[in-house]
């Protein structure tokens, strides 16, 4: 907030390949502390929210920093060369017909992906232009804006990869009525507004930039487009690894913001904890879908979901964890035990799951045939305690669907089959009036936290018992409020869909890449 | 890329309260080329015990505690000039802490928590509910 006139010619002209170390800080510093300035027509107090007021202790804000000294012409530079690498991939996917490459198998997984990850960045570019208005931090403020910005970009590549595939398939038709209203989503919908209506830009902060693009984003981004690739979707590994160079800028953040927090404050650490604590157990939940694409939906497997949690998850980010932030009084994630127990089982649950409702889904299904068995079994010892007996009935002939409702938690608006769908264990609860039911102690003890917040929200199953949605039986309009086709032609079972006998491209494994 | 057991079946070391940091490793993914490929030649050059890991599209650069990129010796790998603050473009995951971004021609990941002061406030989990 110093008061050093801005003279633009710093900014101009300045060569940035060229540039001392000295003239890039000088750029970051008119370019973010020196944007802000103290109000003079009201109070302080008056211009911050009150409703979004940090309750963290810190002395002075203006010692925090954006550890990659991003100024705005460097942003624009790097971020103009990711995207010009995408834009020529775009163009010569379509000009060689780049996705007769793409099996069949795994574009039912970016089915799924694309109009999830498409409506949840936009749900992100929101939050964080809140963090950028009222962070108390210039430094974190213009990171935010940043971050905002590349929200934005990866909306608009899911976009354009939707929009590159609709040739091809008839999944995205309904795509924004898709994430308002189709159970699958709902998920995500759920989880994303709670990521952006927190009380605490820090807490944004620290949900978004931390325990998702630190501890789960890197599976999705970093993992998966090695399967997309070795199953012909370069698209989508180029654009994985695209947006993730963007999360890791967020995630130094996060880690900045979270360490800065500690070590200024001792008062800070349980309320850090509980944000550390609530967000892991939220993204475990959610972003375990992950695991249906790298076991179920690649044909080539490169890596199992079981490694991805391994490299990423466990040592990418717990371990860091407990090195950085451990010394400084933070514990291990709540729930980590949970977390942990569910990483051979959770792939298997989730798949099986889309599979017994796959007529309501946008995305086909398929049983796995007796090479992704033996791969399965290989992977996972307890593979066949665990889902065996499904696949042996489909394999007999049997098709898997259920047509009953679930029982769905109230929080994270998963089914209640955790940790395993024979003998789940779900938990009840009684507020004001209202019984719900979590398919966890840790959505349980989330909704205990803060009941105010989730008391009002309803699962789809409740909707539909209250009248404001279709019932099951009424398939056709069932399917019409999730956004989808009243035939069912964008999901069921992949070899009996028409996509399957129109599909040009192809089909199982692809052998011409690694 | 860790084999199926990557980091093995027993992991109570997790949860447990005597974590001793001989497992962590500061680690780079970079967006598989050239650039990638000459970072991983100048990482090697000047840190100890670093490990480059190959996997479709990526590799992965890791080492025990500190991981040095020097802008000379990528420059020198290369054959050519090269921005150090280019390296964001490739980065598409890490483990550590970045504590300079291509500032000073240096890029540096190092764990924190060792030179942080040990008085962990031991705080009881159940005093935050």
């Amino acid at each position: 907030m110093s008061g050093t006139a801005f003279d633009s010619s710093v900014l101009r002209g300045v060569d940035v390949k060229g540039a001392t170390a000295d003239a890039l800080y000088q750029q970051y510093g008119l370019t973010t502390k020196d944007l802000t300035w103290e109000p003079s027509y009201v109070s302080q107090a008056e211009l911050d929210h009150s409703e979004f007021a940090t309750r963290v202790h810190f002395k002075d804000w203006d010692n925090f920093e954006d550890p990659f000294r991003l100024h705005y012409e460097d942003y624009c530079r790097v971020q103009s060369e990711k995207e010009s690498v995408l834009a020529e991939q775009r163009k010569l996917a379509a000009r060689f017909k780049d996705v007769d490459a793409i099996d069949i198998h795994w574009l039912q997984g970016m089915k799924l992906f694309y109009p999830a990850a498409c409506n949840s960045e936009a749900e992100a570019h929101r939050g964080h232009a809140a963090l950028a208005r009222f962070s108390p931090s210039a430094s974190m403020s213009m990171a935010a804006f940043y971050q905002v910005l590349d929200e934005i970009r990866h909306a608009q590549m899911d976009l354009a990869a939707m929009r590159f595939l609709r040739n091809y398939t008839n999944a995205f038709e309904n795509w924004p009525l898709m994430y308002q209203h189709q159970w699958v989503l709902q998920t995500f919908r759920s989880l994303f507004e709670d990521m952006m209506m927190v009380e605490d830009p820090f807490e944004m902060a620290i949900n978004t930039n931390l325990t998702l693009e630190l501890g789960y984003s890197n599976m999705l981004f970093v993992a998966t487009p090695t399967a997309a690739v070795a199953n012909g979707d370069r698209l989508y590994g180029q654009h994985a690894l695209s947006t993730q160079s963007d999360e890791t800028r967020h995630a130094a953040l996060g880690q900045a913001a979270i360490r800065t927090l500690l070590e200024e404050d001792e008062r800070n650490v349980p309320i850090v904890q509980r944000w550390l604590d609530k967000w892991t157990w939220r993204h475990h939940r959610v972003f375990g879908v992950n695991g249906i694409f790298l076991d179920y939906f690649a044909k080539n497997k490169p890596m199992s979901h079981r490694q991805a949690v391994d490299k990423y998850f466990i040592e990418g980010y717990i371990e860091g964890m407990l090195e950085d932030y451990g010394p400084l009084g933070l514990k291990p994630p709540r729930f980590l035990e949970d977390i942990l127990r569910e990483r051979d089982t959770q792939s298997h649950i989730v798949y099986k799951l889309a599979h017994q409702y796959k007529y309501i889904n946008f995305f086909c299904t398929f049983a796995p045939d007796e090479e992704d068995k033996a791969w399965l079994r290989n992977e996972y010892p307890n593979w066949d305690a665990v889902v065996g007996k499904y696949w042996e009935a489909v394999e007999a002939g049997d098709s898997g669907d259920v047509m009953g409702l679930p029982l769905i938690c109230n929080l994270c608006h998963f089914p209640c089959i955790f940790p395993d769908p024979d003998t789940p264990q779900i938990f009840r609860h009684e507020h004001n009036g209202r019984t719900y039911w979590f398919c966890s102690q840790g959505c349980k003890w989330i909704f205990e936290q803060e009941p105010q917040k989730y008391q009002d929200d309803y699962t789809l199953v409740e909707l539909i018992f209250a009248g404001r949605a279709p019932v099951l039986t009424d398939i056709e309009n069932l399917l019409q409020y999730m956004g989808l086709r009243p035939d069912g032609s964008s999901g069921g079972d992949l070899y009996l869909s028409e996509e399957w006998r129109n599909w040009k491209g192809n089909r199982g494994r692809v052998s011409s890449v690694r | 890329m860790a084999g199926r057991n990557g980091v093995g079946d027993d992991l109570s070391r997790y949860t447990s309260d005597d974590w001793t940091g001989e497992y962590s490793r500061i680690s780079v993914d970079l967006q598989d080329g050239d650039e990638a490929r000459a970072i991983a030649v100048a990482a090697e050059a000047e840190n100890d015990d670093v490990e480059v890991i190959e996997s479709l599209g990526y590799i992965t650069v890791r080492c025990p505690d500190r991981l040095v990129i020097r802008q000379e010796a990528v420059e020198e790998a290369l054959g050519r000039p090269w921005n150090p603050r280019d390296l964001q473009a490739l980065l598409s995951a890490y483990a550590g802490n970045i504590t300079s971004a291509g500032q000073d021609g240096l890029w540096v990941l190092e764990w924190l928590g060792r030179d942080s002061k040990p008085e962990a406030t031991g705080q009881d989990r159940e005093a935050s509910v």
